[in-house]
């Protein structure tokens, strides 16, 4: 006897049999691109939907705004993805006892003020807490939502989510009322340099200066650009051996393109430039998921076999 | 026991319970001027031409759709099921309360478990049930099913609430609205953190990534889906979407449309049950996809295009109809112009005898509806369905009409018929305006006809 | 410029005076205007029923009576959007009678719309100066025939002051059948326009069955709200200067 999948699936068939198939739309839907950067639109998103939004030029800024700012707290709830100088001065607490919550964004997103979270940090720091205060990297915020919806194809955490606002809810005579499930304050601090600061192990915990004005001593790349503009149109496999191909490279990025599903990830030349300084420096990256933590999280199967070709790990 | 249906329910709202159209329309109004300005943000008629399109080209392969997210929703770890009705879901929410030995449940706000009832359901197995969106807990409270999509108590003033949350729980009679959420928050919070199973809907489901999708301002949703060890999402076969990249469109557009936000304040995106090295999170996860009628719409021509429904309630917010007695007088699960189209055709077509009437056909639904559901001619439709089912009298009004009609003679002696009789009657000539008469005062005629005055002033002049 | 008159049965019966004000304006344009006498109902009362059988052939009748018409003209929002937008599909069938229903589409027209976009009016004249009207949108002429600006317009150039109605676009909650089968909701439909309406001279719209039902409802709660057709008021703004 045939079972309630294959009912249902027969009904849809014959249901549609017959019928005109109705292709999806050819021309990509564009968003509405504003004059301002990212950054200041993403921080004017946030704060009309009730974000408190932060900038800061330096982790060193930052350090200095979370002290005096987490002074207010008792204790706090931090995700083990934090750098320890990003790590506020309190007490530990489990979520459903902190007073805080401390999360680190995979990216921002201006379109819409949001920051997206993963579980890997732990779902429950971002939920309990009454006030949740993320971090987020200036170079991971980007204009629009669907420039980092393509994590949802790259192997993702179990969840990832969108955060946008305080908790709230107007179900009760729809009056506004914040803070009724989730945190009821969100603070977002967008910092220049976070993703450096977790790359670089050597950098001291808690540093005073204020490198906004010093001119940044990047070490040189150990990544020639040159070398993977070379690699166009270059058939590779990934280290499970699924081929690609190197589509494109332009200034700033590569494209890569997947054999087996015909898809595409654009891996930025900055995560590979520090996965290839790491590198250079000594730390091991035996595989994409060492890839995935020290540089980036974004397609990292593919970056990463893109610099073992290259012989950089 | 009370006369049944749409009919007589809307009358006894109005009459018995005023306070429920002073609220719904404060509300709805709130609701559409909010969706007005949003839409007013941004090209929001190339969005929805986008979105309806991208609806209908899924729709037209469901089939392979389905197989697709079974598919990418297996391989992490996902289990899924299939239900065909109401009672194969029952089935198999109690083999996963069985199977985890369930005793507590929190629910995320899902107008598909009102279809199977599930809450029911998990009471006759003994299982607790919370709902924990706050306006669902509120109507749980006083045990009324949702009367909005999205506002599911929009139909409470907060005195009502005040008084409700007053006698049930002991707050304070004139407790501020902060309160009370604060008590919903406690009550709630406990049950996160006790349950053992957390229940959901949908909003989406990607298809190439085996992503469920979930939209809410509370945090009430991701908490549902974070805290219990077993997940499980009941989810609409016609929720699918092709691709990630489509979620771009739909997750602000459906923002838009339901509250005027650039985006839901919390969107979740699962993708499986707990991974290792993950501090928490349920570990296991459970999609069950639900039929229950819908392949009946599905394959009705005129109306399959309502399965594009994102149930964002901008056809509720904007219907007049709808504004004076809020959901309840529908007397289903789905009210408002897409309650109107689609009951009858998951349910039971004769049902549009009474609720294909629910309209006064004035549009205002297709203007906002961000997928294009042709919903008034749909509603039309449903109409001349039922008009094989139409009371003797009607029809043969009807005809008589068209008779009248079709023969200028007989219509020149009816105008002057209609001048005869007016005064005395209150213009009987035709059954209906009787009882236009009660609600407007007796019909005047012109003094004249314009026929007669052409006739005597201005022919030829 | 020739235009055939077609009345429609609600205005030959309840608003004749604004019928026949509509004739007198068309006329005074410069418009020449016949009445072809065998003209009855559009059958819109039995195609929003659902009563297709019927409407079918009033519709047909209609066809048939104005098929020799360069324009036609009606002072009637809904019956305009009958012909417009909805006797095609009632013809869905019958290839003859589709083709007949679309060629008497494109030369149907609403009055104020025949007078904007056809006669490029853009004042028919000064005589409403110092009046304040309140201006319904009829559901079918500002949603179905996009007819929004254009009405007001004209009752602003002739000197009248259309005064912000927070439901000036709602439905009156007339709706043909509707009003009978679900009188108690289509009457608080009609509350909540009377309720919301600003101190005004007139109460004016596009659509008679509108006017007709909020006209019948304020009667009956012994409201005093003067209600206008909004040919008569054009007419009067001719007359008038």
């Amino acid at each position: 006897m045939p079972d309630a999948r294959s009912r249902i699936l027969q009904r849809v068939r014959r249901a549609l049999e017959g019928r005109w198939p109705v292709e999806a739309p050819t021309r990509p839907w564009r968003p509405a691109v504003e004059e301002t950067g990212a950054v200041a639109r993403f921080l004017a998103h946030a704060k009309a939907s009730g974000v408190e939004a932060h900038r800061f030029e330096g982790p060193a800024a930052a350090r200095n705004w979370l002290e005096d700012w987490a002074a207010g707290f008792k204790n706090a709830a931090v995700s083990p993805l934090i750098p320890e100088a990003l790590r506020p001065s309190l007490p530990a607490a489990p979520p459903e006892k902190a007073e805080l919550g401390v999360s680190r964004a995979l990216a921002a997103v201006a379109d819409t003020g949001s920051v997206l979270l993963s579980s890997t940090e732990g779902r429950r720091l971002q939920l309990l807490p009454p006030a949740h205060l993320v971090w987020v990297d200036e170079s991971e915020v980007v204009q629009h939502l669907g420039e980092v919806l393509g994590r949802l194809a790259d192997d993702p955490p179990s969840a990832l989510a969108l955060h946008s606002g305080p908790s709230k809810s107007a179900d009760i005579g729809q009056i506004m009322v914040q803070g009724v499930h989730g945190p009821g304050r969100l603070v977002v601090a967008v910092v220049r340099g976070l993703a450096e600061l977790e790359a670089d192990p050597t950098e001291p915990a808690s540093t005073r200066e204020a490198p906004s004005h010093t001119p940044k001593t990047t070490p040189p790349a150990a990544l020639d650009w040159e070398a993977v503009h070379a690699l166009e149109d270059h058939r590779l496999a990934t280290k499970r051996g699924d081929a690609f191909t190197v589509e494109k490279v332009t200034e700033n990025t590569a494209v890569v393109r997947v054999s087996s599903s015909n898809k595409t990830y654009t891996l930025r030349r900055r995560c590979l430039e520090k996965a290839a300084r790491l590198a250079s420096a000594g730390t091991p990256i035996p595989g994409p998921a060492a890839y995935r933590k020290l540089a980036c999280n974004e397609a990292p199967a593919y970056a990463w076999a893109i610099l073992h070709t290259l012989d950089l790990i | 026991m009370a006369a049944k249906g749409y009919k007589a329910a809307a009358r006894r709202t109005l009459e018995h319970a005023p306070e429920v159209r002073e609220a719904v329309t404060r509300a709805t109004l709130h609701f559409d001027r909010n969706r007005e300005r949003a839409y007013g943000e941004v090209e929001a008629e190339a969005w929805r031409d986008w979105a309806a399109a991208t609806k209908r080209h899924t729709l037209s392969r469901l089939d392979r759709y389905l197989l697709e997210a079974e598919r990418n929703l297996t391989a992490p770890g996902t289990e899924v099921h299939w239900a065909e009705d109401a009672k194969d879901a029952q089935r198999i929410l109690q083999e996963l309360v069985e199977r985890y030995g369930v005793r507590r449940v929190v629910k995320g706000k899902s107008m598909l478990s009102e279809e199977l009832g599930v809450n029911e359901h998990l009471e006759r197995l003994g299982v607790e049930v919370f709902e924990t969106d706050l306006g669902e807990y509120i109507i749980q409270l006083a045990g009324e099913p949702p009367s909005h999509i999205v506002g599911p108590a929009i139909h409470k003033g907060l005195e009502e609430i005040r008084a409700l949350f007053h006698e049930r729980l002991g707050t304070p009679p004139d407790a501020s609205p902060e309160t009370l959420a604060a008590v919903a928050r406690r009550v709630l919070r406990e049950a996160f953190l006790t349950a053992d199973m957390g229940i959901s809907g949908a909003n989406f489901v990607v298809a190439e990534t085996g992503t469920v999708v979930l939209v809410e301002n509370e945090g009430n949703i991701r908490l549902t889906t974070s805290t219990p060890r077993v997940h499980v999402v009941f989810v609409g076969i016609e929720k699918l979407l092709p691709r990630a990249r489509d979620l771009e469109v739909f997750l602000q557009l459906l923002a838009r449309a339901a509250t005027g936000q650039k985006i839901g304040t919390f969107v979740s995106l699962i993708n499986g049950p707990r991974r290792e090295g993950e501090p928490d999170g349920p570990e296991h996860l459970h999609v069950i996809f639900v039929d229950n009628g819908r392949t009946s719409v599905l394959a009705d021509r005129e109306m399959h295009e309502a399965l594009s429904c994102i149930r964002c309630g901008a056809c509720l917010n904007a219907c007049p109809v709808y504004r004076q007695t809020g959901g309840h007088a529908y007397g289903q699960v789905y009210s408002g112009p897409i309650g109107i189209v689609l009951t009858p055709g998951l349910k039971d077509p004769r049902l549009a005898e009474d609720l294909g009437y629910a309209c006064s056909l004035c549009t205002a639904c297709a203007d906002v509806c961000p997928v294009r559901i042709p919903l008034p001619k749909q509603i039309l439709t449903w109409r001349v369905r039922s008009t094989k089912h139409a009371p003797a009298t009607e029809r043969l009004a009807f005809e008589g009409y068209a008779e009248v009609m079709t023969r200028p003679r007989f219509y020149r002696l009816s105008s002057k018929l209609l001048r005869l009789t007016a005064p005395l009657t209150g213009a009987p000539w035709l059954p209906v305006l009787g009882a236009w008469a009660a609600g407007h005062g007796a019909l005047e005629p012109s003094p004249k006809s314009f026929r007669e005055i052409w006739e005597e002033e201005l022919d030829g002049a | 410029m020739r235009v055939c008159f077609f009345v429609t049965c609600l205005a030959d019966q309840f608003f004749a005076e604004a019928a026949a004000d509509a004739v007198r304006l068309l006329r005074a344009l410069g418009v020449e205007v016949s009445f072809p006498r065998a003209q009855t109902c559009c059958g819109q009362p039995a195609f929003n029923a659902g009563h297709w059988d019927e409407a079918r052939r009033m519709a047909a009748h209609t066809q048939d009576v104005f098929a020799g018409c360069e324009y036609v003209v009606l002072p009637s929002g809904s019956c305009t959007t009958m012909l417009r937008a909805y006797t095609p599909r009632l013809f869905e069938g019958d290839r003859h009678r589709y083709d007949a229903a679309l060629d008497l589409a494109g030369r149907s027209y609403e009055l104020v719309e025949f007078l904007v976009r056809v006669l490029n009016t853009e004042s028919v004249g000064r005589g409403l100066t110092g009046r304040r009207l309140a201006y319904h949108h009829g559901c079918h002429v500002s949603r179905e025939l996009g007819i929004k600006e254009e009405p007001v317009r004209l009752l602003e150039a002739a000197g009248a002051k259309v005064v912000p109605w927070e439901a000036d676009q709602e439905c009156c909650g007339f709706g043909g059948v509707f009003s009978v089968k679900n009188a108690p909701v289509s009457l608080a439909m009609a509350d909540r326009k009377l309720d919301t309406l600003p101190e005004v001279d007139a109460l004016t719209s596009a659509d008679g069955a509108c006017l007709l039902h909020l006209a019948g409802r304020a009667k009956k709660r012994g409201l005093a709200v003067p209600v206008r057709h909004v040919a008569s008021l054009l007419w009067e703004a001719h007359r008038g200067g």
